[in-house]
């Protein structure tokens, strides 16, 4: 095989996996994934969703009932999780207690059989990747969670695996530390080169973290992309309610013309948008994001403000719609100087890009 | 101010009123028959049994040297080599039980809640029946044509009967049987606490399942191993039952020795000797193994 076929080839292919557990649950139906090299993928779902599962079948703790995985190019499903050369950071960081700092990073060295001079240099070398130098005589139990999520990194990137996978490393840290911990993931991921496959539930990590995204909902994926395209033109109604903050207005398709479709709300206003596969009389619900919308004249919706909900950067008006419609949230940036436009119980007129719409089938989950 | 609203005011005093009925159990029952036996050990022997009072040394210069005819001392080791003996049996007994122990607690830490419920109550059966009447049983089975000889020609292992009972082999069957069931329960428990994602991480970073046994399991269940073998060692050095009905007397375990003592030979003072040296070793043995694992790791089982 070329150099050229192997730079084309995925770093993970995940093709047709299913995963049922005895009992009957379903955790990945049909599953299929191509993770480039030196990517930062994150797979994005709720707990339940099937992330983990996926995670633990690439990892080789779990077997998949039906499918292949591939490791560029190659099958690894059938293989134990010591002979990929894949490696994990567990969610609990699962350090060994009795070891110090050193002999954990160290561990996976020694299982390939290193000689002591070789696993110092790279054990000291990993220290100061993760910027722990000095921390190696440690137990893992007298040091911060964010000390011993570092830990965990440098003893998963001892090996230099091809890929690395992460089982929501940054859940159990507050929020301040969580944030230094994202660009420090993704300075690592820079630096290194690995391909990391990361899990999380947190949208905003996902948002800020990945190269791309894949978000998955009861054991489907239901839309890869950067995470540009998941949050500005998500395909799936789940996709758009997950990611960001949505509201959802029923409507009904009026006309449809080449791409293109108008929409009656239950008030009688018309909207546009671009839609697909849509037929006139359809039931559909129309997605809004409170940052796209803005209070003008030229509003084609009209309502009264319900609530105002004050964010320091700026404010949300929470808008119901004539003829109950549905209420959307309106966000308006709070500059210097300015009063709010509006108070509880205004009439309001909201503007709505075109651009600013999405419609989904009914009945889409 | 009544007696109630003095235990209010004072925690010292409440506590030491809630635990007085247990220090008053243990010094009635343990120190004080403990103590009676020391004094008695070093008192001079009555001929029909019971004791002279008079202190002697008698019963602790017995215990290593044999009186000549014109009263030298010389060394003798007939006792020591009893305590060897015991000390052998039991350490053989302890090894078998963690190399069947360890292996049965790691079986039923990985079986589900349900299944593992019913392994557990089937590991303290035995408990539930006297161990007089569980070693009658193995009479049976380990006598000349019993069960085990019968099963064992019948599969064709053996020509002819083995005839195990009375000898050492059937006296080790009968202790680790017996002794089992204590170096399961701490080692379950140690293990039962280990968290299971480390020996996924241990795979993970290229361990076999050998060298993850190796590395992680077993120096994490390290105290409930240790546990276990004090549990099975100490118990095991006083055997009585067992090595008194499958190794039929003939060779002594401590036990026995101290039993004779106090039957047939009427020699209570240096059977109480006998008991203290073996309570001194022992201690010494408990002494050591705290000061290895720290202090409270033998009752936090850790």
């Amino acid at each position: 095989m070329g150099d050229g076929v192997a730079a084309t080839c995925p770093a993970i292919e995940v093709r047709d996996v299913v995963k049922a557990f005895p009992g009957g649950a379903i955790a990945l139906d049909r599953v299929s994934l191509a993770i480039r090299p030196n990517e930062f993928f994150t797979l994005l779902g709720p707990s339940g969703c099937g992330k983990t599962t996926l995670l633990r079948l690439i990892a080789g703790f779990e077997q998949p009932t039906e499918g292949e995985i591939r490791l560029e190019g190659e099958r690894i499903e059938h293989l134990p999780p010591f002979r990929r050369p894949v490696n994990t950071v567990f969610q609990s960081y699962a350090l060994f207690p009795h070891m110090t700092v050193g002999q954990n990073i160290a561990f996976g060295l020694e299982m390939q059989g290193m000689t002591s001079a070789e696993i110092g240099r790279r054990v000291t070398e990993m220290l100061t990747l993760v910027k722990l130098t000095g921390f190696e005589g440690r137990k893992p139990d007298q040091m911060s969670g964010g000390q011993q999520q570092r830990v965990a990194l440098a003893r998963a990137l001892a090996n230099r695996p091809k890929v690395l996978l992460l089982d929501e490393p940054l859940s159990a840290l507050d929020l301040k530390l969580r944030k230094e911990m994202q660009i420090e993931l993704k300075r690592l991921q820079t630096e290194t080169g690995i391909t990391f496959v990361f899990v999380t539930h947190d949208q905003e990590e996902a948002l800020t973290m990945s190269d791309r995204i894949a978000v998955m909902s009861q054991g489907h994926v239901l839309q890869v992309g950067t995470p540009r395209a998941i949050y500005e033109a998500p395909e799936h109604r789940f996709v758009a309610d997950f990611i960001g903050e949505t509201d959802f207005i029923p409507a009904e398709v009026a006309a449809v013309s080449g791409g293109r479709a108008s929409f009656r709300l239950a008030s009688g206003a018309v909207v546009e948008a671009a839609a697909q596969d849509l037929a006139p009389g359809a039931r559909v619900a129309l997605s809004t994001r409170p940052e796209r919308l803005s209070f003008g004249p030229a509003g084609t919706l009209e309502g009264v403000v319900d609530a105002v909900v004050y964010f320091g950067t700026d404010t949300t008006f929470h808008v119901a719609l004539d003829g109950g419609a549905g209420t959307i949230r309106v966000r308006e940036q709070n500059l210097a100087g300015r009063d709010l436009p509006h108070g509880r119980g205004d009439r309001v007129r909201v503007v709505v890009p075109e651009a600013a719409l999405r419609a989904f089938p009914e009945g889409q989950d | 101010m009544s007696v109630m609203d003095y235990f209010r005011r004072s925690p010292a005093a409440r506590r030491t009123a809630l635990i007085s009925p247990a220090v008053g159990l243990i010094v009635f029952f343990m120190v004080v028959p403990l103590g009676l036996m020391l004094v008695y050990s070093f008192l001079q022997r009555a001929t029909y049994g019971g004791v002279i009072w008079q202190v002697s040394f008698e019963s602790y210069i017995q215990f290593l040297f044999e009186r000549d005819l014109d009263d030298s001392l010389l060394f003798n080791s007939a006792y020591l080599q009893i305590y060897g003996r015991s000390f052998i049996l039991a350490g053989i007994t302890t090894l078998l039980c963690v190399v069947i122990g360890f292996p049965t607690a790691l079986y039923l830490v990985q079986q589900p809640e349900r299944r593992r419920n019913i392994l557990m109550f089937l590991v303290t059966i035995p408990f539930w029946t006297n161990l007089l009447v569980r070693t009658y049983a193995w009479i049976l089975l380990l006598r000349r044509e019993g069960l085990v000889d019968f099963g064992l020609e019948w599969l064709g292992i053996t020509q002819e009967p083995l005839g195990l009972l009375y000898s050492d082999t059937a006296n080790l069957i009968g202790l680790v049987y017996s002794f089992v069931p204590f170096m399961v329960l701490p080692i379950y428990s140690s293990l039962e606490k280990l968290d299971f994602r480390l020996v996924e991480a241990a795979y993970d970073l290229g361990a076999t399942r050998l060298t993850a046994l190796r590395r992680v399991i077993v120096p994490l269940s390290m105290p409930g191993i240790a546990a276990g073998c004090i549990l099975v060692f100490v118990p095991c050095l006083g055997a009585y039952v067992t090595p008194e009905l499958l190794g039929g007397g003939k060779a002594l375990m401590i036990g026995n020795l101290i039993q004779q003592q106090f039957g047939a030979s009427q020699n209570w003072p240096f059977g109480a000797a006998l008991s203290f040296a073996l309570l001194a070793i022992v201690l010494f043995a408990l002494v050591a193994y705290s000061l290895r694992f720290g202090r409270g790791a033998l009752t936090e089982g850790r």
